[in-house]
């Protein structure tokens, strides 16, 4: 699980590295489009409903075939095969989630803001991910105190603002109910420059023998940017601190409010 | 720009070949696919099917709710189609049931695993690469990021047998179920083989295999259809 634009292609691809580890991108984002419609739309585990799945989706009989399947086809998972799944969505549906899936376990990949920021607008994410629409009000019921000191005539930084409140809103969701699940949180700056340490402890923790596949991975990786959007061949210095370049004060200044807001 | 007539992925223009695993002295006698189906014909037989558009909020066949989807359906047409810079490139983002269907439609099926390493190889089972043993290179096939998407078919040198991108551009699915060691087949997942366009040059070799949950269209897997040969 990882916000937008944290790096969680890169951990997709690295964790396949591994033999015994099998992980699915996005079938729930990016395999049907209901979820990305009710993004930030708050799913309790009292939600849940062992046949209908969640009231919302009593008139979408194929999208419940396709997350029994999804089901079904992440029970395989066993003690010589880990098999999982990458998104970047549900992060307010963890409580429906682990009463979905019980034996779930979270990944939880973060990322410095300003370079989820800073990508997410390089990218032009804000429109697929329709977060005009879904975040502020999602925002404001985790941040009711927040006052914008943004110019309304300045677009990046109200731009800026708009994927920060995400950010703290996805985060806010994950603080309150990832502690359901057995999880462990990984910072994507860590995992590069400490990539031994912090690949070890993944393994221990999704319960698989320690393998060279996936350092060997990280490190060729690492040779060169190269590649699209979605693309994991990026170096060190394009990764961390391209938001340095990328971002202006009025950018910086927006997203720092918007963090420091309690 | 429409794909050569010699590329065309039908049966007329299919390669013939005797699958021959493990050097056995019989074989069976198919016709394999030049080129992995390209979205121009797929959109074509999704056409001719009579396909209606993927309209509910989870997909049967093909992955419309991916935004880079190369198959749309058209409602002013009322008829799939793909953008016309990408007619010549391997259509991505159906799923196994999806692939299978198109197949059938061709008069043709997918490959079973054992099929798709006796043509990759040309039925030399020593043989690491479709090329042989040279090391992979942005020159023999589209793989690692090198060009960022799938590149047109017959873009890269075939192999012996004539046929294009066995390894790189995209994935294949296979017929088969995949089969662990000591464990059942899984009933979800099938098994894909070639490499593709994002993957790192081990998953070109010809034995290399990965399984894939049978329900989903990606962005790396493709398919070639083979016939039967009486």
């Amino acid at each position: 699980m990882a916000h937008h634009r944290s790096g969680s292609n890169f951990l997709n691809d690295l964790l396949q590295a591994h033999p015994r580890i099998e992980c699915i991108n996005e079938p729930l984002s990016m395999h049907t489009r209901y979820f990305r419609e009710c993004d930030l739309e708050p799913w309790t585990g009292d939600d849940f409903d062992p046949v209908l799945l969640h009231r919302s989706l009593a008139s979408h009989e194929i999208l419940r075939a396709f997350l029994f399947d999804f089901r079904a086809y992440l029970s395989q998972s066993s003690d010589t095969r880990v098999i999982g799944f990458k998104d970047t969505i549900f992060f307010e549906k963890l409580e429906w989630l682990k009463a979905f899936i019980p034996s779930l376990k979270i990944l939880f990949l973060r990322r410095e803001p300003r370079s989820i920021v800073s990508s997410v607008l390089r990218t032009k994410l804000l429109e697929l991910w329709d977060y005009a629409r879904l975040v502020p009000p999602a925002f404001r019921k985790v941040r009711p105190n927040y006052v914008s000191q943004v110019d309304p005539a300045d677009q990046a930084a109200a731009a800026a603002e708009l994927v920060a409140m995400s950010i703290v809103t996805r985060h806010e969701f994950a603080r309150r109910a990832i502690q359901n699940f057995d999880h462990i949180e990984v910072h994507l700056d860590d995992l590069m420059r400490r990539p031994g340490e912090q690949l070890e402890a993944v393994a221990e923790f999704l319960d698989v023998p320690p393998h060279d596949g996936p350092l060997t991975f990280l490190q060729q990786r690492q040779e060169m940017s190269r590649g699209g959007m979605f693309s994991s061949f990026r170096v060190q210095e394009d990764v961390r601190n391209a938001w340095e370049r990328h971002l202006n004060p009025a950018q910086l200044q927006a997203i720092e409010d918007v963090l420091r807001c309690q | 720009m429409p794909v050569s007539p010699d590329l065309e992925c039908d049966r007329d223009h299919a390669i013939s070949f005797v699958a021959r695993p493990h050097g056995t002295s019989r074989g069976r006698h198919i016709r394999v696919a030049r080129t992995l189906v390209t979205c121009a014909t797929a959109a074509r037989v999704l056409n001719q099917i009579g396909m209606p558009p993927e309209a509910q909020s989870a997909y049967r066949h093909v992955n419309v709710h991916n935004p880079h989807c190369p198959l749309f359906f058209s409602a002013d047409e009322r008829a799939w189609a793909c953008p016309a810079a990408l007619e010549n490139h391997p259509v991505w983002g159906i799923n196994w049931a999806g692939a299978s269907l198109i197949c059938q439609h061709l008069g043709g099926r997918l490959p079973s695993q054992q099929e798709w390493e006796c043509f990759a190889s040309n039925n030399d089972p020593s043989r690491t690469y479709p090329w042989g043993e040279a090391p992979a290179t942005h020159l023999l096939a589209n793989f690692g990021e090198h060009f960022g998407g799938t590149s047109a078919v017959g873009s890269f040198p075939a192999s012996e047998l004539g046929l294009y991108d066995l390894a790189g551009n995209l994935s294949e699915w296979c017929h088969d179920h995949l089969a662990t060691a000591g464990a059942q087949p899984s009933p979800c997942e099938r098994v894909v083989k070639g490499g593709a366009w994002s993957k790192d040059a081990h998953y070109l070799e010809i034995a290399m295999s990965r399984g894939k949950w049978e329900r989903l269209g990606t962005t790396t897997i493709g398919f070639r259809p083979v016939w039967d040969d009486s």
